[in-house]
């Protein structure tokens, strides 16, 4: 992939974000952190993770390695997601601007939460967030639905659409 | 590795070999039975099997737009009856489809990953990426509906 390539993914991502946490306004606080037998039990968990792994991803591409686990109960309700995700999403935005085709293939190391040691190029780290956002996007939809809430899209290429209407 | 290697890589890692993100989309399917693969343990959600066939029924058309075909998506079924299909068959006919979708990246040049899909505005590459994401995304709902159906 090419640095324009890791832009617009990274621009589908934050819209698809956005769409996700504006379908999940309307969920009253117990349905919002009701568990829901799923990976990271409910909606507002699940979103921590996420936003949590963008962070976390963040940080080693610019070679740090954070050891701070996803705390859920830091985030009593969706308006403190989407505060800390908004500054995510800046770091996010200025690493971005500043990538070139050739720093995609760089190798970065980093430390994992069990210290162990791994090196990947700059641009496979940042390919694997955006799916790691995705897969989770799709649980978020998923238990909507289990909740009786109104779900919504978040295709690529619904995205590609709308930058084209 | 060449631009059009990544993508064969990402869809590999993706579809069933060692994905980052979570389970890959083909090693989910594995242990799923047929019964599991019809349940539909959210009222008003789909089943596996009627992912599984959304799955590859878009993986097909992305595959033939690859390969040069014009696809008008209204003509796709994007949901389609799966009340006559069997979840053998629809594993297969996933397998078939990834297969096609990746030879038909395979034989693309670097070039033509920026060329526009035949039909649409959108690059082969985007189309391609689209592919990706869709199948991740599913890939994420169908984790849940097995843990669901026990």
């Amino acid at each position: 992939m090419t640095a324009d390539d890791i832009r617009t993914l990274y621009k589908y991502n934050r819209w698809a974000n956005h769409r996700i946490t504006a379908a999940c306004r309307p969920l009253d606080a117990d349905a919002f952190t009701r568990n829901l037998g799923n990976s990271f039990g409910s909606i507002r968990d699940t979103l921590v993770h996420t936003l949590w792994a963008e962070w976390i991803w963040l940080e080693r591409w610019q070679g740090q390695s954070p050891k701070q686990p996803a705390v859920f109960n830091d985030y009593p309700d969706l308006a403190a997601i989407e505060k800390r995700w908004s500054e995510v999403e800046n770091g996010q935005e200025s690493v971005i601007a500043g990538i070139t085709d050739a720093s995609l293939t760089r190798r970065i190391g980093y430390e994992n939460l069990s210290n162990q040691r791994w090196e990947y190029s700059l641009g496979h780290m940042m390919q694997h967030v955006a799916n790691h956002s995705t897969y989770h996007r799709g649980q978020v939809v998923t238990m909507l639905r289990q909740l009786g809430a109104k779900a919504v899209s978040t295709d690529l290429l619904l995205y590609f659409d709308e930058l084209t209407t | 590795m060449r631009p059009t290697e990544r993508l064969l890589d990402q869809l590999n890692r993706a579809y069933g070999g060692e994905a980052w993100h979570g389970p890959a989309l083909r090693n989910l399917l594995d242990g799923v039975t047929e019964t599991q693969a019809k349940a539909r343990p959210i009222r008003d959600g789909h089943s596996i099997l009627e992912l599984v066939v959304h799955i590859e029924t878009w993986i097909d058309v992305v595959a033939r737009r690859v390969g040069g075909q014009v696809v008008d998506a209204n003509s796709v079924p994007d949901w389609a009856d799966v009340t006559k299909t069997t979840w053998k068959g629809a594993v297969e006919e996933l397998e078939r489809a990834e297969s096609r979708l990746s030879d038909a990246v395979a034989r693309l040049s670097s070039e033509d990953l920026d060329k526009p899909v035949p039909g649409e505005k959108r690059s082969i590459y985007s189309e391609i990426m689209g592919a990706l994401q869709h199948n991740v995304y599913h890939a994420g709902q169908i984790a849940i509906l097995k843990k669901a159906a026990g």
